[in-house]
Formats: structure tokens, sequence, C-alpha cells
């Protein structure tokens, strides 16, 4: 029997060639968006090759009742329903890192490009002018470069910069002080990095905790006649605050390859003159395109050969257990890991994870690496890590990764306790599944309560008086928030008290600041899960 | 003591005109023509120029009182050197002021090639986020051949090595050691532009480096490398770049330089493949202000009857040294250049053997004149006496001065012995009547006044070979002023120097390398 698999990217011609040679695959190519005809030819395939044009939703995976595997050509999962294959049983792989040096190169090319006048004088000369005076340019040598993020990206980009002489700072909570001087890089703290850089560029994931990251009161930080770079995400600026800096002067030019909308039609970024941008480029290259064509090409070919599933990032694969068994306990994992990195501070130094009872204590090493991948998504970006890539990741990271198995305790039969430390303390989260398949939070450090991990949620520190709930429950009906679940836990009588409550929709900061300020509230987090 | 005045008439950064006015009267008078600035500058002892401000031969007739010209920056194109050195006028500059600018610019102009950068940003602030034809490449893992690896070249190496390039240079007058010391392999001119991925220049404008990549040198290329100019225009044949561009045999270039300058009408301009930047890869804020600053300095230690720490022109011998030492020092220069013309192979010592009268005085300076001459060819910072040993000890050449006893013939000789990579060649000449002549060329006796344009050539001995040069250079419409043939033994190695008065076309040295006989045909310019 062939493999079928459909292809909607565009591979480069050496993969393709991979694939015709091989006697087990056939395969089509088809062009986004997928038509009737491929339609049908996905309903007998057993593979699927995306990029990121096609969105792969529970429609559309209907459709093709034997698939078995799904490969992005790229990083980017936001396209792919990951809860619906997951559903029924379709792996997902991607390619992370695969456009790191594109990347990494193309911040450089905007930063030398920008501080030279490129562009600007290319065009200026092109139009029959000799305009030498205009563009006096800047020197890099000597100058202190801020990198936000010091990721596969950021750390790249640090080399490179190094190579120019230029003094290289960082701001990265989640990477350890020993792996930034490993890089010759000095860690310091946001508003540091914003007060002593010449030049910035951003190198972190968009989630909710990073968008709007630059605003107008960090730019108001920076030093006049700052440089700024932006190859992340468009989002991660509040593009208006950027330009209300680049017309005043404070900021003394910008380069800019992604957007806050893409295409950023009409966006008046464009128009200023000490403004440089590209069409979101920065994984577009030759080389990248055609790694990450081969990789997928080979990592899919191997998923459905059964002989190794590298990049997956809906599924563990481990011989000898059913995937059914499996998940919700990974799924409980991965939801400890992403709590605990949700209510951090501080920089992470080391995660310990005990399995109490027999169902866990089995499963130590894929659990373990699922509570790294939900711990990591926040720190590097959900489409960076996979269940293969997350403790390498952890260790890059300078983070410590223990695991101990125990026998089970009196309350229940199998349970996760993991404790997170960082340069600011310590944090206890335990948890276990009711009934084999409901995830529940069962302690937090030292209060015990019941609590469902699940969408938004607010974790609260408050007094245990009477009122609090009312207080609260109030104030979040006064602000049209509509509850789900309250669940509380305390340390003794009069004391403490920690909330965990599910909520329908998201808190905005504002709401989230008066919150806090509540006369019996201590402390107050909101997270998603 | 009367105040010193100092003229400036091109723009100087603020902390360079600072320090003059604490030390000095200033007077800042911009865009004057030669013809203005000659009816002024007899009232200055220091005048301070960029490169906008001619100082022509008039200007310097004039400038009787002047005692100082300082340029802040490198290129002295724009002063009449000899003029000014006939007049007793000190030139200074500041030679390393524009490294870093130019290195940066250089991989700027690199990166901008590999990432399409001006074609992106024009097509998206018009509108468009098509990424069509904008896919890049990238630069990790590719070659980038560097041609004349003096301080800019090793600076841009440095660069392209953080890039995690592999980086390989042409330069005969660098030892291999101080390459390998850089992480950068040596190869020949050819085999550097057969394997780079990226080419970029970092030498002067010589009568050597002219047309130094022309159609055949393109041709090498391959048609997925792109090229970059930041030295001199000139170097490039411009419309040979285009031809190639045209038919697809190179896949762009980028130019900071431009054979005439402004770049107003040329192809160059309307060719997609090209990235174009008027003249700017020293033009930065921190460059203009180093050598403001350090000019200004210089120019205020000169007047104030210090020793210059850059000087362009002024030769550190008294009158009378000078008398007896100048025709040597002049010769010294014309073997060095002489050298640098035949050179073969990557140079790794140079020896200068001094005989005679010449002993008598202090001989290091005609070592610093031998090794101006060779290094002029190759050195993208002006060169000249004070400065030339330290250059070419900073490329890591062993230098060997000795002294032997008088030979028979001659009152003095100097003999030049460069060792290469390949082997070592010789070259003596002595001073008859006031002028330099050569000698000897490895084993061959021969005497030529050093002077002009040179054909130089080796040969298997037998008879005809003269008239069937001679015919082909007449062919050519080509006057031969002298003839000088050498040989070892009939029948053997010959060496045949003429003297012509006009220049040898590359398609004409070819032509001579076909005939029957002819080892090799240089052309040489003194």
């Amino acid at each position: 029997m062939k493999y079928r698999i459909l292809i909607a990217a565009s591979l480069s011609e050496a993969s393709l060639k991979l694939l015709e040679n091989d006697p087990e695959v056939e395969f089509e190519v088809c062009k986004p968006p997928l038509d009737k005809a491929a339609r049908r030819l996905l309903a007998d395939s057993e593979a699927l090759i995306v990029s990121s044009q096609i969105k792969v939703d529970e429609e559309l995976l209907g459709d093709a009742p034997h698939l078995k595997v799904i490969g992005r050509a790229g990083a980017g999962l936001d396209n792919i329903d990951l809860e619906a294959a997951s559903q029924r049983g379709v792996l997902v792989m991607n390619v992370p890192g695969g456009n790191t040096i594109a990347a990494a190169e193309h911040t450089m090319a905007l930063l030398l490009a920008l501080c030279r006048n490129i562009p600007q004088s290319h065009l200026s000369l092109r139009r029959g002018e000799w305009r030498r005076d205009d563009f006096l340019g800047v020197q890099l040598y000597g100058k202190t470069l801020g990198i936000i993020g010091l990721g596969q990206v950021g750390s790249r980009v640090a080399r490179q910069a190094q190579g120019f002489g230029m003094e290289v700072v960082a701001y990265d909570p989640h990477i350890s002080v020993e792996a930034a001087r490993n890089l010759r890089v000095t860690l310091l703290e946001m508003d540091e990095l914003l007060r002593r850089s010449d030049f910035i560029t951003l190198h972190v994931p968009l989630t909710p905790a990073t968008r709007g990251l630059i605003g107008a009161q960090e730019i108001a930080q920076m030093k006049p006649g700052v440089r700024i770079v932006n190859t992340a995400r468009g989002a991660l600026i509040d593009s208006a605050a950027l330009y209300q800096a680049l017309t005043s002067g404070h900021v003394a030019g910008a380069a800019l390859d992604v957007f806050e909308t893409e295409p950023p039609l009409g966006d008046p970024l464009l128009a200023l003159p000490n403004v440089i941008v590209t069409p979101h480029l920065g994984s577009k290259t030759r080389e990248a395109q055609r790694d990450v064509s081969a990789q997928i090409v080979s990592q899919v070919l191997d998923a459905l050969r059964g002989r190794d599933y590298r990049n997956a990032v809906n599924m563990p694969f481990m011989e000898g257990v059913s995937f059914q068994e499996l998940r919700p306990y990974l799924s409980l994992a991965e939801k400890i890991g992403s709590l605990q990195v949700q209510l951090a501070q501080g920089r992470i130094s080391r995660v310990e994870v005990e399995y109490r009872g027999q169902e866990v204590a089995e499963l130590v090493k894929p659990l373990t690496v699922a509570l790294l991948k939900g711990l990591l998504a926040h720190v590097v970006g959900q489409d960076q890590v996979n269940y293969v890539n997350a403790p390498l990741l952890a260790n890059q990271r300078g983070i410590v990764v223990a695991q101990t198995k125990g026998l089970p305790g009196p309350d229940y039969p199998n349970l996760i306790s993991c404790r997170l430390t960082t340069e600011m303390g310590e944090r206890l989260i335990a948890g276990t599944l009711f009934s084999r398949e409901v995830p529940r939070i069962v302690q937090i450090d030292e209060y015990r309560m019941d609590a469902l991990p699940e969408g938004i949620m607010l974790v609260m520190v408050s007094r245990d008086v009477p009122g609090v709930i009312g207080q609260v429950g109030t104030f979040l009906g006064q602000h049209h928030i509509n509850i789900a679940e309250w669940r509380l836990g305390r340390n003794r009588p009069g004391d403490r008290a920690l909330s965990v409550i599910n909520l329908d929709t998201k808190i905005s900061d504002h709401v989230m600041r008066e919150l806090a300020e509540l006369p019996e509230v201590i402390d107050i987090r909101q997270v998603v899960l | 003591m009367a105040e010193k005045r100092v003229l400036v008439t091109d723009p100087l950064a603020e902390d360079g005109l600072a320090y003059l006015r604490q030390h000095v009267a200033v007077d800042v008078r911009l865009g004057l023509s030669p013809r203005e600035l000659a009816e002024i500058i007899g009232g200055y002892e220091g005048l301070i120029i960029r490169s906008g401000t001619q100082v022509t031969a008039e200007v310097i007739q004039a400038a009787d009182r002047l005692k100082v010209i300082g340029r802040a920056g490198t290129g002295v194109d724009n002063i009449d050197l000899e003029a000014a050195t006939l007049k007793g006028i000190m030139v200074v500059n500041i030679p390393n002021s524009n490294v870093i600018s130019v290195a940066e610019h250089t991989i700027g102009l690199l990166l901008a090639l590999a990432r399409h950068l001006p074609q992106a940003d024009a097509s998206l602030r018009a509108g468009c986020w098509s990424r069509q034809g904008l896919k890049g490449i990238e630069v990790r893992g590719k070659t980038l051949g560097i041609i004349g690896l003096g301080r800019i070249g090793s600076a841009v190496a440095r660069r392209a090595q953080g890039l995690e390039m592999k980086v390989i240079a042409y330069d005969p007058f660098v030892s291999t050691d101080y390459a390998a010391r850089r992480g950068v392999d040596l190869v020949s001119l050819e085999e550097l532009l057969r394997r780079s991925d990226f080419v970029s220049l970092h030498l002067p404008l010589t009568e050597r480096t002219r047309g130094l990549i022309g159609a055949e040198e393109l041709a090498m290329m391959k048609p997925t490398a792109y090229l970059i100019n930041c030295a001199r225009g000139g170097i490039v044949d411009e419309e040979a770049l285009c031809a190639a561009l045209e038919a697809g045999k190179l896949a762009g270039a980028a130019l900071d330089v431009f054979t005439e300058e402004p770049l107003t009408d040329s192809p160059l301009l309307r060719n997609e493949r090209v990235i174009l930047t008027p003249h700017l890869a020293a033009t930065t804020e921190e460059a203009q202000q180093q050598a403001a600053r350090e000019i200004a300095q210089q120019v205020v230690e000169v007047l104030e009857g210090q020793a210059p720490r850059y000087p362009v022109n002024i030769p550190p011998l008294s009158p009378e040294e000078w008398a007896t030492l100048g025709p040597y020092v002049d010769l010294a220069l014309q073997l060095g250049r002489f050298y640098a013309q035949l050179a073969e192979g990557n140079l790794t010592e140079v020896e200068l053997t001094a005989s005679g009268e010449v002993t008598k005085h202090d001989t290091t300076i005609l070592t610093a004149s031998v090794l101006q001459g060779v290094l002029e060819a190759i050195s993208e910072e002006p060169v000249n006496i004070v400065n030339a040993r330290l250059l070419a000890e900073r490329r890591g050449l062993r230098i060997v001065e000795k002294r032997a006893p008088a030979e028979e013939h001659f009152a003095s000789l100097l003999t030049l012995t460069a060792r290469t990579t390949e082997g070592e060649r010789i070259v003596t000449g002595t001073v008859l009547r006031g002028e330099p002549h050569i000698v000897r060329i490895d084993d061959f006796w021969i005497d030529f006044v050093a002077r002009g344009r040179l054909l130089v050539s080796e040969h298997i001995e037998g008879p005809g070979i003269l008239g069937r040069v001679g015919t082909l250079l007449g062919e050519a419409g080509i006057n031969i002023s002298f003839v000088q043939v050498g040989r070892r033994e009939r029948g053997g190695l010959g060496l045949m120097v003429l003297g012509v008065d006009d220049p040898l076309t590359p398609e004409l040295l070819e032509a001579l390398m076909k005939l029957p006989s002819i080892r090799s045909a240089r052309a040489v310019r003194l």
C-alpha cells in the first residue's frame, strides 16, 4: 500500500523530488484555497502538508477520514485547530526554528540599513540626485544594542552584533544569568534596558503578556535618538505611540518587518522618512524554505512509517501506551506547567515534579515533557515548543528539571505536584484527575482546594474575612463579567484564603488594577489555560 | 607672538571647531572656489578641509604663510601634494577615521543585496504587500571574497565572520600568518572570483587596480554572486558590470563609488539588480566627529611646532641628508613599485640590501620607501614614507635590512629581494646622473631608466622574438622608446624590457602571450 500525501504548501523542488523517488508514496500538489478536486484528494489522503494559508478546522478534518498526519511547512500554528486534530487522533507537526537564521540576518540587515539610510539614499540616487549631506549615518561600533527576548533568534542577533563591536544587553525573564553570560550578554530589567540602549530589537513571541509590550510609557523611557527594529510580531509595539515618537524625533528611526495588521494598508508609519519597511520577509529566504521543506517532508514520512515523531505538537508517542489513556494526564501536566509560569515572578531556575500513584509514576518522562511544554509555551511561543524539544529548551535556558516518583498519598490515587523555584521564591501546584479524565488543581502552595484548570481564571489571595466573596463578586458583576466557578481554599480560618475563579470573559488591564486595589485583596492574577 | 590663524573651508563637526577656537583664531568660509580660496589663503597659517575643497597649485602658490593643511578624513586626492611639498607646506590627515564606517556600510550593502531591502521598502511604501521577487538568501555559510585585506578589509572580515560567513581574500602583500590570524584564507584573484558568493573591494585606485574588475573577471564570478564596491570608482569597469548583469552572469551589485561622481546619467541607475548609495560609506556622525576632533588637535600641534602624528608629505630628513639620499629614496620607491607590478604569490618577506656609498647614511628611510612602493598597489589607506613600515608590519611582512660591500661597477646599489609563497624575486637598481635605473631583474643584468610605461616579458631565447613583439606593438600603434634584452644562455630563458609610450591594453597583453616562445607579458607603470 502506498501513503497518499496531499501538499497544499509551496515546497522546494528538491523535496518534491524526494517524494517522487519514494516508491511508497503517492502525492498531489494543490494551491490554496482547497477546491472541490482538492477536497476529494484529501478524502483519500493519510497526510496533509500545509502552509499558513490553509485553515485546518473541524470542517476540513471532517472531510479527511483517513488523515493521520498534518505537517505544517513552517513554525506558526495559528491556522490549525490543534484540539480538533487531537480529538480525531490526527498528529500535527511543525518545523520550529527553521527560520532562525533568516530572521536574525534580516534584523541585522534592517539595523544597518536604518543606520545608513540605504533604502532612502538608493531611491534618491535613482531619482538622479546626489545628496550626500542628507544621509549622514551613525555607526554601530561601541553602541549598546538592547535585545528584548534572548531566545534562538535573539541570541543569534547578539552574536552578530558582537562582531560589529557592539555592547549587547538583553531583557528576558526566562533565561538564566549564566546562559546570558555564555553569550557575553548582560541581562537587565526592562526599564534599564530601555534607558541604556542606543538600538532596541524585539525577539519575543506574541502572547497575552507581550501584546503592546512597547507602548508610550516604554518609549518615553528610551534614550532620545534611539532606533528600533521589529522583525518579531507587529502587535508587540503600540504603533500609534511609535508614530508619535518618530514624528517628535524622540525615536530617530524604526525598521519594521511586521505590523499590527498585515498588510498594513494606509498605516501612517509607511509615509515617514525615518522608517524603513519590508513586507514580513524575515523568514523568506531560499535556505529557510529549502530547509523547512526538507524537514517537514522527512518528518511526515517518518511519522507515516511509525519511525519517529519529532516536532509533534499535539501528541507524545510512547510505545505500549494508548494515546486515549495518556491524553488526559498529558493535558493535566501541561496545564500545571502553564499555570505555574503564568503565576511566576522572576527568573525560573528549577522545576521539580513529583509523581505519586502507579498510573502517573509510569509516565514520568512524557508527563514532565508535557509540563515543560506548557510552561515554555509562554516563554518561547506556542509554535516554538513541542514534546521533543521542550527539555532541550529548558536546559538552554538554564532551568534545572528534577522528577521523583512516590507512593500514592491518602487523598488521591494519582497526583502530580510541581514545585517551581524562581529568584523571587517558590510555588507548589498539585493536580489530579477525577475519574481518570477530569483535571483538577487540588493544591496551590499551602491552600488545598478543588479547582477547574480551564479557560480564563483569576487566582486571588485575600484576607480570610467575611464579605470578600461578596465584594469581589459584586465588582465583577458591575463590570459585566460572569463567574462560572469559584473555588476557595484557606490555610487556617481567619488568616488568608486563595480563590480560583473561572470566568467567561477576559478582564481588561485597568479592571484588574482596580480589583487589586480592593481592600481585602492581597494579590490577584489573571491566567488563561 | 601673534595668534595663529586657521581657515576652515568645509563643514567641520562642532567638537573640532570648539577645540580650534580655544587655541587659534578660526575663520569658517564654506563653498570657496580655488580662485576665491587663493585670494584669502595668504592670511592663514593653517587650512582645514574635507573632500569638498580643491587645494590646487594656484592656491598653494598664494599660500605664503601656510604651514599646514589638515584633511579631516583620509583621502588627499583633492590636494596638490607635490606643490605643497615644494612650498614646504605639511599635509596631515586622519588615516583611520573611516575604517569602521566603511566596514559597516559594506556589510549593510551586502545584507541589503541578500534581502532586497531597498526594493522591498519601495514596494511596500507604494502600497504593495506582494513578496514576489523579494525572497532573499541567507549569508551564513556563504563565501565572502575580500580583495585587499588591509584595515578596512580586515574589519569587514571580522563582521562577516560574526555572520558565520566563510571569508577568503586576495592580497599579495600580506603574509599568510597575518591572514590566518584573521581566520581568512588567502587565494589567487581568479580563485576568489570563482569561489565567492559575495565579492567586496577594499583597495585603492591606482594604475594597477584601474579596471581590475572587467568583463573577464566578471565572467569568472558565479552567476549567483554579488559584487560590492565601497572602495573607489574606476576599479570596476561599469560598462562591463552592466553588461554582465543584463546577461545574467551576476546576481547583483551594490555600489557606493563610481568612475564619475556625482553619478547623474548611467545605465546603473536603471538596473533593478543594483543598489546604489552616493559615496556614503565613510559618512557617519562618529567618523566625522573623530576626524574633526583629531585634525583640529593635529593642526594646532603642528602650528605649535610639534611633530605631526599623521604626515602625508614630509619626509623625516634634514635638507642635507635629503640632498644625498633623495635620489635613492626615489629609486627605492620605484623598485618597490616595479616589484609590486610583477608580483606573484603571497609576499612574506621584503629584504633590502644597500651597498656602496649610500651605506654611509642611515638607510632605514630607503626600506620605508621600498615598502611604500610595494604597498601603494593594495593598501586602501594612503601609504607614505612615514607609515609604510608600520603598515607592512601590520600586514605580517618580515622586513630585513642588509648592508653589503661596494660593487665594482656601481657607486651604490639597492637590491630588493621579495620572498613569496611562490619563490623569490630580485630587483636591483642604482642612481645614474640623478635618475633611478634598474640594472638587474632576477638573474638578468640589464639597464633602463625606471620611469614611464614598460612592457616586461619573459621568453625562450631564439631568433625573431623581438621582431614578432615589435611587429605586434607596431600594429597596435604603440611606439617603443627603448629595448633591453637579457639572457642567461643561448636557447634558455630570456627577459625583455621595452619602454612604450602608450598604455598596453589587456587584449594586447593577451595577444603577446599567444606568441610562440613568450612565457609572460606584464605592463608596468613607474
